[in-house]
């Protein structure tokens, strides 16, 4: 981070004056906030938060509300084509975007990025996803949790170590229990995170916090909760 | 003598690959790429894996192999037939040096199984296992642990679950197979194909596109599968051993299914009879020209077919005029047909007579069909997301000199020279 501090080099000619195009392209490109995570890790639930709390976000509604997210899911649907276009992401300088975590490999490095990533009980996020299948599709087969939670695990590891490498990306790693167990710490936490790009109310991201989502909770004896 | 080993991922599109690498989903692939030549692969026209296999395995163009598609046409009639292993007008590379031991195993368009200084067992479009197999000694072992040499499709019809089951318990034995093989064969060349890719492509591209659990999981669990038969693979290698990898095409995302025979009957190149069950059988003589899946167009030519009515002398009266009406279909102001090719373009060889006049290249996401008498030209109804894109196979090639053998614009048919190469 810090490309703005960066001097620059002393190209003559048609190559400074590229040079000089380029940083500035840097420079005055806002910052883009994404929310992200494995699906079911409480993304959404941080988006309404952030919404709530004086960040614009970046969504199109093309999923609707239901039963398994009945305040939406907060999606742009062009996210999903980020590996062939990423012209959309024009629309989210200085606002909030959702992006599973599968698609951040995807990000152009000649933007600037503040990553939300939402960590959660890996068992608690295949429940939820094994409780919105069974709604969808009631005669649906679980997927062995056991081989969902390799594959998954697999996946934090690696982008846990991408993201350490990006140098265009700062990153927040929060865990979704402490949303609920603390969502006043957590909402300063996101206030201090963004405050370069946007002034939060963490009062109002605490409250939108809401116990009801919280289904799939497991109980675990001194908190010795799993998150990867 | 060297031994080399071929290992083809089924509809394995190098972009693909190239991202489950980057994510850390396939670790043993990964080296290979660290240490080998990891390219794009171009696949013959039109992209499907009866032609492509056909390229790969003898080194050739269609226009000498001979198989154009899944589907040809029995000669003199509009009757559908399913070329097969006996249809190859060239030799396999197998059979060109056969002083070499080989063993291959569920190549597509192998079946029946031919005589080979070693043992084959065919991939699909196999109908028959007691006809899959050379030597046939193998078969009693083969029917003990219920091989198979496919998935069965019509399960993700009913299930995706049920489809993705049936897809692990065909890997499972075919990863049996192939290991015991291994070991208990002294063979030179080795290979093995694994075909559960391209089921699998067809029928989940999307949740893979969209990463839409829980299936993006499963896709992901598939290839995980076939990264640790890499490894068992790479480990029980010779060290002085080279390997080549390999798709025989791509995959992309379905926006839409184009009926191209409609599409044909709307601007009067084809006049069908009617019948309760429409078939080619339905093409009157006063059709011009038809199609055959997935991209091939035929001129209606008196002599050839039972109702031809386009005497060959007449063919640049009407070749024109097709190429131009194929142009422009557009779905929404898009076009869907970037380009057609005349044969002679795409062809070399002894069998042009029997080629396609014409080949259809898509647009990305529109999927060419042969179908007869369907009401509509597009179609996006289907249960498949997923279409073969032939300019996405993929290349792999770990060995001596690897860099200076591959071709900078590799084709199917460049792998059996670069075997060559490699002893």
């Amino acid at each position: 981070m810090g490309n703005s501090k960066e001097s620059i080099p002393s190209y003559s000619g048609q190559r400074g004056q590229e040079m000089k195009t380029y940083r500035a392209y840097q420079n005055n490109h806002k910052t883009i906030v994404i929310v992200s995570g494995l699906p079911r890790s409480g993304t959404s639930m941080l988006m309404q938060m952030l919404e709530d709390s004086g960040l614009e976000v970046l969504t199109d509604n093309y999923r609707k509300p239901d039963r398994d997210n009945p305040n939406g899911y907060y999606e742009y649907e062009p996210v999903k084509s980020i590996k062939d276009d990423h012209r959309w992401l024009a629309k989210a300088e200085g606002k909030a975007v959702k992006m599973v975590s599968q698609f951040l490999f995807y990000l152009p490095s000649d933007r600037k990025y503040k990553i939300i990533f939402m960590n959660r009980d890996l068992r608690e996020i295949i429940a939820s996803q094994n409780k919105m299948l069974e709604r969808l599709n009631p005669s649906h087969n679980s997927v062995s949790d056991k081989t969902m939670m390799r594959i998954f695990q697999k996946h934090i590891k690696v982008i846990r170590d991408w993201l350490y490498k990006q140098k265009n990306c700062d990153v927040l790693y929060l865990n979704y229990k402490d949303f609920i167990q603390k969502p006043m710490e957590c909402a300063e936490l996101l206030k201090e995170f963004l405050k370069d790009v946007v002034t939060l109310d963490p009062v109002k991201a605490a409250k939108t916090c809401s116990l009801k989502l919280y289904r799939q909770r497991y109980s675990i004896p001194n908190d010795k909760s799993k998150v990867v | 003598m060297k031994k080399i080993v071929l290992i083809g991922i089924d509809g394995a599109p190098y972009t693909m690959l190239a991202e489950l690498v980057k994510s850390g989903m396939m670790p043993n692939f990964a080296e290979l790429v660290k240490l080998g030549v990891f390219k794009q692969l171009s696949a013959p026209i039109p992209d499907n894996s009866a032609v492509s296999w056909s390229s790969i395995m003898t080194g050739e163009n269609p226009g000498l192999h001979g198989v154009f598609g899944f589907t040809d046409l029995i000669p003199n009639t509009y009757t559908i037939r399913f070329p097969n292993f006996h249809d190859l007008k060239c030799q396999p590379f197998w059979l060109q040096k056969q002083e070499k031991k080989y063993v291959i195993l569920n190549m597509p368009m192998t079946y029946p199984a031919k005589k080979l200084n070693g043992c084959l067992i065919s991939g699909f479009l196999a109908a028959d296992l007691n006809r899959s197999v050379f030597p046939s000694s193998l078969l009693k072992e083969l029917k003990e642990i219920d091989y198979r040499t496919d998935v069965d499709t019509g399960k993700a019809y009913k299930s995706k679950e049920l489809f993705f089951e049936d897809l692990l318990t065909v890997h499972e034995k075919r990863v049996q197979t192939y290991r015991k093989l291994w070991k208990n064969v002294k063979w030179d060349v080795f290979m093995i194909v694994f075909t559960g890719s391209d089921r699998m492509e067809h029928f989940i591209w999307a949740d893979f596109d969209d990463k839409e659990e829980p299936f993006y999981s499963r896709f992901l669990q598939y290839f995980e599968k076939v990264d640790e038969e890499i490894g068992w693979i790479v480990e029980h290698m010779n060290r002085d051993s080279s390997l080549i990898m390999m798709s025989d095409h791509g995959m992309k995302r379905i926006k839409t299914e184009v009926h191209l025979n409609t599409y044909l009957e709307q601007t009067g190149f084809i006049k069908l009879s009617k019948s309760e069950k429409m078939n080619y059988a339905n093409i009157t003589s006063e059709s011009k020209a038809f199609a055959l899946e997935p991209t091939r167009i035929h001129i209606n030519y008196k002599g050839k077919y039972p109702n031809g009515g386009v005497s060959f002398e007449d063919r640049e009266k009407v070749i024109p005029d097709l190429i131009s009406a194929l142009k422009e279909l557009k779905l929404d102001g898009e076009k869907v047909i970037v380009d057609v090719k005349r044969k002679e373009e795409v062809y070399t060889g002894t069998e042009l007579e029997t080629a396609p006049d014409l080949l259809v290249l898509p647009q990305n996401g529109y999927s060419m069909r042969g179908d007869i008498g369907k009401e509509r030209v597009f179609d996006n109804e289907t249960i498949l997301s997923g279409m073969h894109w032939g300019e996405d196979a993929f290349l792999l090639v770990k060995g001596e000199n690897a860099n200076s053998i591959v071709p900078e614009h590799a084709k199917v048919e460049d792998i059996v020279q670069i075997m060559s190469r490699l002893e």
